[in-house]
């Protein structure tokens, strides 16, 4: 069996691979069933293309290259990670809903996601015209190596954190934003806080696993936990070993196929996402058994 | 307070606002960006100075314009369109690039698949007098099967190189001199556009050129001889006919197919092609971002050497220069 | 912050619950609104301790706008409020405050049970690193048996009827044991059968708990049904003791800036007053049961 074959021959090249995948499997499961519940998925979108207006900042200050110290590598990600926050606020601050409804959001992420093109275009353009972006902002998990690996272990923790340490207003805020408004929980505040934690969450899994993987992660984990319980903690739970499941079986496939692994891990997780539909339904109408934990 | 009407699309206008003043700036950005490369540095095409009239050539990527170069009048323009840094494949031609191919007295491309756009434009707007070299066609190499013999096979007698015939042919200097003297008669049809006899001149270029290609022959023949038969890694399938020329074997190439990253089993391939063959390092091109190249020299403790497939317009000095990190790469330095 | 059940502390020499002072408000773009109209014009009101106060009036009239000054998410152009002695602000942060409002801005999909949509509000305070502990649990239980809700509080929210879910929110309400309960519109899309239960709801709210409620309807028979006193609120405050005093007339003059509204089943318009309360008010409710006599 291939797999077994590459993990104990070549340990270094894919083994760090496998340790990223699940990080980022951990960072943005919880995250996708909050993106799910509130209908964040385009924004997750926006966020990725904003991407391209990051890389055309770095530019500006010399970090768009395709061979930069470790150091320089670091600032490129802070610079596009900054880019890409600030991106994310403004379309909070854009669909603010005080009187608008959830179209508006839509309008500007849109705006955001071209706006960003057009600037990291312009700006590539005059600062580093040989810099091959697509290839370097949209990365491939296989590329990854232990450092990377790493980051994206912190990264996860990080974030898995700060939703821990939120998770009360979080969840109020998510179920209800009126109520939890009128019970005093810094709704605006709530909202900045979730944007931020998408933005680092998208640009972390865009670097090291391409935009599709990155998107595919930040929904498809949520949507398939949701149809499996009524219960949030449930849902979560479930959410997080989907997006693992989803990540182990989709390396397998891609190491046994030869197919890139991004895609051999979306396969997976649409399948997860599929078999959860069937269950869910197949079960008994959400109801909550037993006794409240 | 503001009237009724400006304060009911009051939230409206805000947006409206915001994005009126969104696009303003990207319009301006735009205006500026497009037009700032053009003051400096147009990095869509690399000049040499006009002065009179002369012959206008227009060439796909840096290497030709290396080659052509010797072959015109002092004073020609030659025009790249491919700006440096960029890979030779994939490169999407802009219409300003199609726009300065269509006045050109001379265009001269590789073929073999690397220029598609190009071939389809000579052929939609054909130009009366202007002379055009594709090489591969010169060279009588197809785009088919016949070049197989020309590039690498892994050890399962695959071919390597995802076109299946290999457009590298002007990294072989004996090609690059079967193709002058087409190079040659084309530069005298594009001398009679412009209405200049330049048989003369071009004659006496074509056999100066011809001897330094062979010269560089020979320098690369003495210096590889003591290396026949070492096997290189290569990022891409750049170097099999240069290899085969002088008697190297490309043992596996990281990224058979340009466009997309290596698989898995071509991951493990290379790694397990440099624990065999005593290959003295990875090569990578600096077009591409070779990071998969760098981590798998790095776990295999190989070092990483950067070989020029296009240069920057002095097509002897980028051979020279392959040649003198191939060399010390050989020898293990 | 700690909430002390009991509330047994109040700054000294305040007898209402909930003062009014000539309490204006306008808000400065307001897209419905016409232009210069405030929305609040000189409000006087004092509220007892444990009355069960409705407000009644037309849409646009101020009545959920009176609500948000109540809570500090507003604050009056002119005038001053004071609840339970404070501030309103400083009373819904200390937890003295609680507010159901009008539409539900909850998400029917969201993987949660009655129950613990009561938890939410109940654990807020609690500091991030401490888990949910019994008394948030108790408290849970408690609220929602007081509002009837114990059958269904471990079905998905969701799932629920909208009677059902008005009783979770106010068990949600006063899961923090709140002194001061503000209800905006609360038997809206409720019948006729509900509205008498949730009648009998606020006056079991009164007796178990030391809770003051402001009831805001534009509903005549919710108010009366309910309340105590009821308030007539047109921008302005007309007041009277009891529901019987709501004559067609009265009505009339507080319902005429929407003289053609339809608000709840009971149509006002100054002209066909009586004929429309005559009409509309079915036998029982409007107040007339327990004043003793319809209004004329």
């Amino acid at each position: 069996m291939k797999t077994l074959e590459y993990l104990r021959d070549y340990p270094d090249l894919f083994w760090p691979a496998c340790l990223a995948a699940v990080a980022l499997a951990l960072l943005c499961s919880m995250l996708s069933v909050l993106v799910v519940l509130k209908r964040m998925a385009f924004i997750g979108q926006g966020i990725s293309h904003a991407g391209f207006g990051g890389i055309g900042l770095a530019a500006v200050f010399g970090l768009a290259s395709a061979s930069l110290s470790p150091g320089a590598t670091i600032a490129q990600f802070v610079v596009v990670l900054a880019f890409c926050i600030a991106s994310a606020l403004g379309v909070g601050i854009l669909s603010s809903p005080q009187k608008q409804g959830e179209t508006h959001e839509d309008t500007a992420i849109g705006i955001v996601l071209v706006l960003s093109m057009a600037i990291g275009s312009v700006l590539v353009g005059i600062y580093s015209p040989r810099f091959q972006w697509e290839s370097f902002l949209f990365g491939y998990l296989l590329n990854t190596g232990w450092a990377d690996a790493w980051v994206a272990v912190g990264v996860s923790a990080g974030v898995l954190g700060a939703l821990f340490w939120a998770r009360r207003p979080l969840a109020f805020w998510a179920f209800d934003p009126r109520a939890a408004e009128a019970f005093g929980v810094r709704t605006g505040a709530v909202r900045v806080l979730l944007l931020v934690l998408l933005a680092v969450a998208t640009v972390t899994a865009m670097r090291l696993a391409g935009v599709v993987l990155a998107s595919a992660l930040l929904i498809l984990p949520g949507a398939a936990s949701l149809k499996l319980s009524s219960r949030f903690g449930v849902v979560m739970g479930l959410s997080v070993a989907c997006a693992v499941a989803g990540v182990l079986a989709g390396l397998v496939l891609s190491f046994e196929t030869n197919w890139p692994p991004g895609p051999s891990i979306v396969f997976a997780l649409t399948a997860v996402y599929l078999a959860s539909s069937v269950a869910g339904r197949v079960a008994a109408a959400p109801t909550v058994e037993g006794v409240v934990r | 307070m503001r009237p009724a009407a400006e304060r009911r699309t009051g939230t409206g206008l805000r947006v409206g606002l915001r994005v009126a003043v969104a696009s303003a700036i990207v319009s301006v950005a735009g205006v500026v960006g497009l037009g700032l490369p053009g003051c400096t540095d147009d990095p869509g095409a690399t000049k040499v100075s006009v002065s009179e009239k002369r012959v206008s050539a227009v060439v796909t990527i840096a290497p030709l314009a290396g080659i052509v170069r010797e072959l015109l009048p002092a004073g020609s323009e030659v025009t790249i369109l491919m700006p440096p840094g960029r890979s030779e494949h994939g490169y999407e031609f802009t219409p300003k690039d199609l726009a300065t191919i269509g006045k050109a007295d001379l265009v001269v491309q590789v073929g073999l698949g690397l220029e598609p756009k190009v071939e389809q434009f000579l052929r939609e707007h054909p130009s009366e007098g202007r002379a055009e070299v594709v090489l591969g066609q010169v060279l009588g190499i197809s785009e088919g099967a016949e070049g197989h013999e020309h590039h690498a096979h892994d050890e399962h007698g695959n071919c390597l190189h995802d076109h299946g015939v290999d457009p590298h042919v002007w990294l072989d200097p004996v090609l690059v001199a079967e193709a002058v003297p087409a190079l040659a008669e084309a530069v005298i049809k594009a001398g009679a556009r412009t209405k200049e006899d330049l048989t003369g001149t071009t004659r006496a270029a074509q056999e100066q050129l011809i001897k330094r290609l062979r010269e560089l022959d020979a320098e690369y023949a003495e210096a590889l001889k003591p290396f026949q038969g070492r096997a290189i890694v290569t990022h891409h399938a750049a170097w099999g006919r240069l290899a085969s020329r002088y008697g190297l074997r490309v043992a596996d190439v990281l990224r058979p197919a340009e466009s997309s990253e290596p698989t898995p089993e071509q991951m493990a391939s290379v790694v397990e092609a440099l624990k065999r063959e005593n290959v003295p390092a990875v090569f990578i091109e600096p077009q591409y971002d070779a990071k998969s190249a760098r981590r798998i020299a790095d776990q295999a403790g190989l070092p990483v050497k950067t070989l020029d497939p296009l240069g920057e317009g002095d097509y002897f000095a980028m051979m020279r220069s392959n040649l003198g990190v191939l060399v010390s790469a050989l020898n293990g330095k | 912050m700690g909430i002390d059940p009991q509330h047994e502390l109040h700054p000294p020499g305040f007898a209402a619950a909930v003062e009014y002072r000539g309490v204006s408000f306008a808000y400065s773009a307001r897209a419905a609104d016409g232009p210069s109209v405030p929305v609040l014009s000189d409000v006087t009101l004092s509220v007892s301790h444990r009355e069960r106060l409705g407000i009644l009036g037309p849409n646009g009239g101020g009545k959920s706008t009176l609500l948000k000054l109540t809570l500090g998410l507003l604050k009056p152009t002119r005038g001053t409020i004071r609840v339970l002695g404070r501030e309103p602000s400083a009373a819904r942060a200390e937890g003295l405050v609680a507010y159901v409002p009008q539409k539900s801005g909850a998400e029917p999909a969201f993987p949660i049970s009655a129950r613990q949509a009561v938890l939410q509000a109940a654990t807020l305070h609690l500091p991030p690193w401490k888990r949910t502990d019994a008394e948030s649990f108790r408290r849970a239980e408690w609220a929602l048996s007081l509002v009837g809700a114990s059958e269904y509080a471990d079905r998905h929210a969701g799932s629920l009827s909208g009677g059902q879910l008005q009783r979770v929110w106010i068990a949600r309400a006063l899961a923090n044991r709140p002194r001061l309960l503000l209800l905006d519109e609360p038997t809206v899309g409720i019948d006729p059968a509900g509205q008498q239960q949730f009648s009998d709801l606020l006056a079991r709210l009164r007796n178990e708990m030391d809770l003051t409620i402001l009831v805001v309807s534009h509903d005549l028979r919710t108010v009366a049904a309910g309340c105590d006193r009821v308030a007539c609120l047109a921008r302005t405050l007309h007041f009277h003791d009891a529901p019987g005093g709501l004559t067609p007339a009265v009505l009339a003059e507080v319902f005429r800036h929407d003289v053609s509204a339809i608000f709840g089943d009971v149509h006002i318009d100054a002209h066909r007053a009586v004929e429309c309360s005559h009409h509309h008010a079915p036998a029982g409710s409007a107040g007339g049961d327990r004043e003793g006599g319809k209004a004329p």
